[in-house]
């Protein structure tokens, strides 16, 4: 990320800022280019992937309990 | 705080209503954000503050952020039990709501309703309804940037070819996205511009 100019928070910055109860929001005023765009994107991708498998892993867990012993 | 002089717009209380404010919170939370936006034009700033939705009074005195940001930590810290509240802040570039705007109201749930005013006036409203939360904040935020890219990458599409300026989509896109994420997440969103 060291080479590209960074607009845009990523994910993990909003969520640290959320946290924190600070709203920083220069971002509103451009949209990021095309390769700070892939970055959000790749950093999506990987959230996206971590919280389908967290689901997944929930929803075998819950149906072991349920199965009779 | 002081009331502001002008008479706040009909159909800003009725969409406060909409949201579930009473006649006399909805005046007072159309009152305030005049004010706020008066002082952002003043002073250059971000601006904000909480309201209890019960009595529409300030939980505490107006924040002044910088530019582009204001904190909201010791309004945090003063939520009570069995309260609900609503936060209001101007917004630069007049724009809805961001991705850490949508965080905030899933990772507090004494947050009922967040407002903006952006420097044109033009307000947005987004409240949760009732029942439990249908994601994480986490989850919410991340929607968001999933949303917001598939309207970028058409948009960047007639940018590219002179059919869209790069100011109206920013605008755009990050309205169209929070249509979707507020009929996905089960949120009430709106907004209203100076002429309705």
């Amino acid at each position: 990320m060291a080479d590209i100019e960074r607009k845009w928070p990523t994910i993990a910055e909003s969520m640290e800022l959320v946290r924190q109860g600070i709203l920083d929001e220069r971002h509103l005023r451009v949209r990021p280019s095309p390769e700070e765009r892939a970055l959000l994107r790749a950093e999506a991708a990987a959230l996206r992937a971590e919280l389908e498998a967290r689901k997944a892993a929930a929803a075998k867990t819950a149906a072991k309990k349920k199965r009779p012993a | 705080m002081a009331q502001s002089d002008e008479a706040p717009r009909p159909e800003l209380l009725a969409l406060l209503r909409a949201h579930g404010l009473s006649a006399a919170v909805a005046a007072r939370v159309a009152s305030v954000g005049a004010i706020l936006h008066h002082r952002s034009l003043e002073t250059g700033a971000e601006v904000g503050t909480t309201l209890d939705l019960a009595t529409g009074r300030p939980i505490g005195p107006t924040l002044i952020g910088e530019r582009d940001s204001v904190n909201f930590a010791s309004q945090f810290a003063a939520f009570r039990p069995g309260r609900r509240y609503l936060q209001l802040h101007t917004h630069p570039g007049s724009s809805s709501f961001s991705a850490p705007d949508v965080g905030m109201l899933l990772n507090y749930p004494a947050l009922r309703t967040l407002a903006v005013v952006g420097e044109d006036e033009h307000w947005y409203l987004l409240s949760k309804r009732a029942g439990p939360p249908t994601v994480s904040a986490l989850e919410g935020v991340l929607r968001w940037y999933e949303l917001w890219e598939g309207l970028a990458t058409a948009n960047a599409e007639l940018i590219t070819h002179g059919r869209l300026s790069e100011e109206a989509a920013r605008v755009q896109e990050i309205h169209e996205t929070m249509l979707r994420l507020a009929a996905e997440l089960r949120l009430r969103y709106d907004d209203v511009g100076l002429l309705g």
